[in-house]
C-alpha cells in the first residue's frame, strides 16, 4: 500500500506540474475575440488591450501605400464599421467581401491598429456557386 | 454512373446495418452462422463501396459535370492525376473515401480472423459495421456525391489552384487511412469487453492495426505541413490552427496508446488505461471531423461548413458515452497483473510518457477549445494562438525527447543504479558535450541548448543499443559486424525498427529547435538594390511576367549570394488565376533549402516602377524535418516488415514475452 501511495503522490506532481503548465500558459496568451459590433459596445472594457476582431471587409475601402507597405481599410459586421491599418503582407485571399481576423489594439483615435491579419475567402475551397454559373448562362 | 455509386452507397448502408446485427447476435449466442454471415455482411459492404468509390472516380476521370460534386471540384483543364485527387477534394467525396478506406480494412480484418473465429471477432465486426453504417448514411442522406444538377454546366469550377500540388494529393488519404485505421483497435477492444474475452488476445490481433494508422496519420500531417510551407507561403509548416490540432489529438493519444499497449502485452498492467487511450483516439478522430466541418472554431483553412456537425457530434457523444458505460460495467474484468515495483523501471517510464501525451492533448484541447468553452460560461470569447501552444509544448516535448532516450533501456520491473550508469554515461558524455560544443559556437538559447543536448543524448543512447547488440551477436556467431547489425534488427523488428522511428524523432526535434533561430526580413527593392539576411545578399535583378493557359505568372528574379559566392538566382512569383471568376492570386515561394538553414523568399507584390515588395525568411534546420519523416517511415517499414514464414501476422517474440507474462502471474 506505501508503494501504491507514493506511485499517486509522484503522478499527482507530475499532474499538478501539467496543469500549472495550461494555465500559466494562458496568462499573457489569451486575448478577447470579439466582432466588429461586440468591440463597439464594448469600447471601454478593451481600451488599449490587446482583442482580436472579426469582420468582413467593406467593399472599395482597401487603400494600399506601396511606398510604406501599409493597407488601410474597413471592416463591418452587425452594422458597425471600424477603420483599420495594418503594415505588412497582405494574404492571397484578402480582397472585398473576405472574411478578416484581425489582431491588435484600438488606438484612441478610433482606428484599429492590426498587427496580424488573417483572410478567408468564404468560397476558397468550394468554387464559386453553381447558382451564379447557371445565371450567367442563362442571361 | 452516379445513379449506380447512388445505389451502391445506399446497399452498403443497409448491409452495414444488418451485419450490425448479426455480428451482434453472432457475438451473443456465438452461433456460427451468424458470425459467418456477419463476415459476409463486410466483405459485400467492401465491395458495394469499392463499387461507388470507382463509379466516382470514373466520374471524375470522365468528367460528368452534370454531377454536382464533379462540378464543382474539377475542370476541361485540370491535369490527370489531379482530375483523379480531385475525389477527395470536398466533402462528399472525402466522406466516401473514409468509407471506402473503413470497408477495406474490414474487409481485410476479416480475412485474417477467419483463422479464430468466435465471440470476439464477430463483435469487433459489428463495431466496425456500426461505423460504416453511420458514414454510408451520412453519405446517403445528407452529403450525396453523386447527386446531379438539373443541366449540365458547359465547365466545370475547377480544383482550387492552392490544392495542385503533389503533396495535397495525397495527405488526405494518409490522413483517412490514419482517423479509419483507429476504428480497428477500437472494435477489438470493446469487442473484447463485450464478448468477456479479456486476455491480451485483442492487443495481439491489432498490433500492426494500431501501428499502422498510426503512421499514416503522422506521415499526413508532416505532408500537410510540407504542403502549407511550399504552397501557402507563410515561411512556416506548422501554426497551430484548430485544423492542424484536430489531427494532432488522435495522433497524440495514438502515441501514448501505441506505448502503453506494450505494457500490457508484457505485464498484464494498465488494462483500463489502455481502454481510455483507445476509446479517446477514436473519438477523437471523429471529434476532429467534427470540429472542422461544424465551424464552431474559426480556422483559417476555410473549410466548407455543413449540416453534418451535430451529427458527427452526436455520434462521438454516443461512442464515448457507451463505451465508457461498458468500460465501467467491466472493469472487474480488468484487474492488472502487476503492480509497479519501482519508479526507476520500464513501467514507469511508459507511464510518465502516457501522462506527457496526454497532457500534451489536454493542452491542445483547451486551448483549441476555449474560445467556445469561455463563451459558453463567461459569454466573452477569449482565443490563444502560437505563443500559448509553444509555451506548452516546448516542456512536455522536451520531457519526451529525454524519456526516448532513456526509457527504452530501463529494465522491466526495477533498474539498478549499476546499469543506468553503464547505459548512460556515454551518452550523458555525449549530450553534454553537444551543449559545450554549442556553447563554444555562439548558441545561448537556454530551451534549443536543452533539446540539441537531448537530441545528441538519445542518438547516443540508440547508436550505443545497435552496437551492443551487434558487439554481442558478432562475438557469438562469427557474422562481420554489418551482418550482424541486419540480423539483429530483423530478428527484434519491433525493438530496433522502435529505435530508428525514435531516431526520426529525434530529427523532428532537430528541425522543431531549428525555428528559435528564424529570420526575417522585408523588402522594397528597385531594380539592382540589394538586402542582407544573416549571411545571405539578395539582389533583385528585375521581374517577369508571363501568361499560360490558366494564370498570369508574375516573378521577380533575385541573385543570392553567401559570403562572396553566388548561388544562384531565387525566382519567388505571384499567380493570377485571371480566368477564375475570383481572379484568386496564389504565391509562389522559391527556396533554397540546405541541410543547415532554407532561404524562403517571397513575393509580396509589386510597386511603380518595377519595383518588388520581397519577404525573406532564413528557416534553419527545415529540411530535417522532412527527412526525419523519412526515418520515422524507414523505421515502420522494419517493424512491420512481415515474419519469414509466418505469412506476416505479427507473431514475432510475442508469445514467447506472454509468456514469461503469464509465469509471473501465476
Amino acid at each position: 500500500m506505501r508503494r501504491k501511495a507514493k506511485l499517486m503522490a509522484g503522478l499527482g506532481v507530475i499532474v499538478a506540474s501539467l496543469v500549472y503548465l495550461v494555465v500559466s500558459g494562458f496568462q499573457n496568451t489569451s486575448v478577447y475575440y470579439l466582432t466588429v459590433s461586440e468591440l463597439h459596445a464594448r469600447e471601454a472594457a478593451v481600451a488599449g488591450k490587446r482583442v482580436k476582431v472579426a469582420g468582413k471587409v467593406v467593399a472599395g475601402s482597401i487603400q494600399q501605400d506601396r511606398e510604406t507597405m501599409q493597407v488601410r481599410f474597413r471592416a463591418e459586421e452587425g452594422g458597425q464599421v471600424i477603420p483599420v491599418v495594418y503594415r505588412g503582407i497582405v494574404p492571397d485571399t484578402f480582397k472585398d467581401g473576405a472574411e478578416v481576423v484581425l489582431e491588435g489594439r484600438r488606438g484612441e483615435d478610433g482606428v484599429f491598429r492590426a498587427e496580424t491579419l488573417l483572410a478567408k475567402c468564404p468560397s476558397k475551397y468550394e468554387g464559386m456557386d453553381l447558382e451564379q454559373i447557371k445565371q450567367q448562362r442563362r442571361s | 454512373m452516379a445513379d449506380l455509386g447512388s445505389f451502391a452507397v445506399m446497399m452498403a448502408f443497409a448491409v452495414a446495418l444488418y451485419t450490425l446485427i448479426t455480428g451482434a447476435v453472432g457475438g451473443k449466442t456465438r452461433r456460427h452462422e451468424m458470425i459467418v454471415s456477419a463476415e459476409n455482411g463486410l466483405i459485400a459492404t467492401f465491395g458495394l463501396l469499392l463499387i461507388a468509390s470507382v463509379a466516382l472516380g470514373y466520374l471524375f476521370v470522365v468528367k460528368d459535370f452534370q454531377v454536382r460534386y464533379v462540378a464543382m471540384h474539377s475542370s476541361w483543364d485540370l491535369p490527370f492525376p489531379y482530375s483523379v485527387a480531385a475525389f477527395w477534394s470536398g466533402m462528399e467525396g472525402s466522406l466516401l473515401l473514409w468509407a471506402f478506406i473503413l470497408s477495406a480494412y474490414g474487409f481485410i480484418i476479416t480475412l485474417i480472423n477467419r483463422r479464430r473465429r468466435g465471440a470476439l471477432t464477430s463483435y469487433s465486426h459489428a463495431i466496425l459495421a456500426a461505423v460504416t453504417a453511420f458514414f454510408t448514411g451520412v453519405i446517403s442522406f445528407y452529403e450525396n456525391p453523386f447527386a446531379r444538377l438539373d443541366f449540365v454546366p458547359a465547365d466545370g469550377q475547377g480544383l482550387n489552384p492552392l490544392l495542385i500540388h503533389p503533396a495535397m494529393a495525397i495527405h488526405p488519404p494518409m490522413l483517412y487511412l490514419g482517423y479509419v485505421g483507429f476504428a480497428v483497435p477500437f472494435a477489438f477492444g470493446m469487442a473484447a469487453l463485450l464478448s468477456r474475452e479479456m486476455e491480451e488476445g485483442w492487443i495481439r490481433a491489432t498490433r500492426r492495426w494500431t501501428l499502422f494508422p498510426w503512421f499514416c496519420l503522422g506521415i499526413g500531417q508532416l505532408l500537410g505541413g510540407k504542403w502549407a510551407y511550399v504552397v501557402l507561403g507563410w515561411g512556416g509548416y506548422w501554426g497551430w490552427d484548430p485544423v492542424e490540432n484536430s489531427a494532432l489529438m488522435p495522433w497524440l493519444t495514438g502515441t501514448a496508446f501505441v506505448h502503453s499497449v506494450m505494457i500490457q502485452e508484457k505485464k498484464g498492467m494498465l488494462k483500463v488505461w489502455n481502454m481510455v487511450l483507445i476509446i479517446l483516439t477514436f473519438a477523437l478522430c471523429i471529434y476532429g471531423t467534427f470540429l472542422t466541418r461544424s465551424g464552431v472554431v474559426s480556422s483559417v483553412h476555410a473549410f466548407a461548413q455543413s449540416e453534418i456537425g451535430p451529427l458527427f457530434f452526436g455520434f462521438v457523444a454516443l461512442t464515448v458515452l457507451a463505451s465508457g458505460y461498458l468500460l465501467w460495467d467491466r472493469r472487474g474484468l480488468l484487474r492488472s497483473r502487476n503492480v509497479f515495483e519501482s519508479p526507476v523501471s520500464r513501467e514507469s517510464g511508459f507511464l510518465l510518457n502516457n501522462l506527457m501525451f496526454l497532457g500534451a492533448t489536454f493542452a491542445v484541447f483547451w486551448g483549441t477549445m476555449f474560445p467556445v468553452l469561455s463563451e459558453a460560461v463567461t459569454g466573452s470569447k477569449i482565443t490563444v494562438s502560437a505563443p500559448y501552444f509553444n509555451k506548452i509544448m516546448v516542456p512536455i516535448g522536451l520531457v519526451l525527447m529525454a524519456l526516448t532516450g532513456i526509457g527504452p533501456l530501463l529494465a522491466w520491473r526495477h533498474t539498478s543504479g549499476k546499469s543506468l550508469i553503464r547505459h548512460f554515461s556515454v551518452p550523458l558524455l555525449v549530450g553534454l558535450a553537444a551543449v559545450v560544443g554549442l556553447l563554444t559556437g555562439g548558441v545561448w538559447d537556454v530551451s534549443a541548448l536543452i533539446s540539441f543536448g537531448l537530441c545528441a543524448f538519445v542518438t547516443a543512447t540508440i547508436v550505443s543499443e545497435f552496437h551492443r547488440g551487434a558487439m554481442a551477436r558478432r562475438s557469438s556467431s562469427g557474422e562481420s559486424y554489418l551482418a550482424a547489425l541486419k540480423t539483429l534488427t530483423f530478428r527484434n523488428k519491433r525493438r530496433y525498427g522502435g529505435y530508428v522511428v525514435h531516431f526520426g524523432a529525434v530529427l523532428l526535434f532537430v528541425g522543431f529547435t531549428g525555428t528559435a533561430f528564424n529570420a526575417e526580413v522585408d523588402a522594397k527593392l528597385r531594380p539592382g538594390e540589394s538586402v542582407q539576411i544573416r549571411d545571405y545578399v539578395l539582389t533583385y535583378k528585375g521581374q517577369t511576367q508571363e501568361q499560360n493557359e490558366s494564370a498570369i505568372d508574375i516573378r521577380a528574379w533575385v541573385g543570392v549570394q553567401k559570403d562572396g559566392q553566388t548561388l544562384g538566382t531565387m525566382k519567388p512569383g505571384i499567380l493570377v488565376y485571371y480566368k477564375r471568376p475570383d481572379q484568386q492570386r496564389a504565391t509562389e515561394v522559391s527556396i533554397f533549402s540546405t541541410l543547415r538553414e532554407d532561404l524562403y523568399a517571397i513575393l509580396e507584390g509589386q510597386g511603380d516602377d518595377g519595383i518588388a515588395f520581397l519577404r525573406i525568411h532564413v528557416n534553419p534546420l527545415v529540411a530535417w524535418v522532412w527527412i526525419g519523416g523519412f526515418v520515422m517511415t524507414f523505421g515502420m517499414i522494419v517493424v512491420m516488415w512481415p515474419d519469414r514464414g509466418t505469412g506476416g501476422r505479427g507473431r514475432e517474440e510475442a508469445p514467447a514475452e506472454v509468456q514469461r507474462g503469464r509465469e509471473v502471474k501465476v
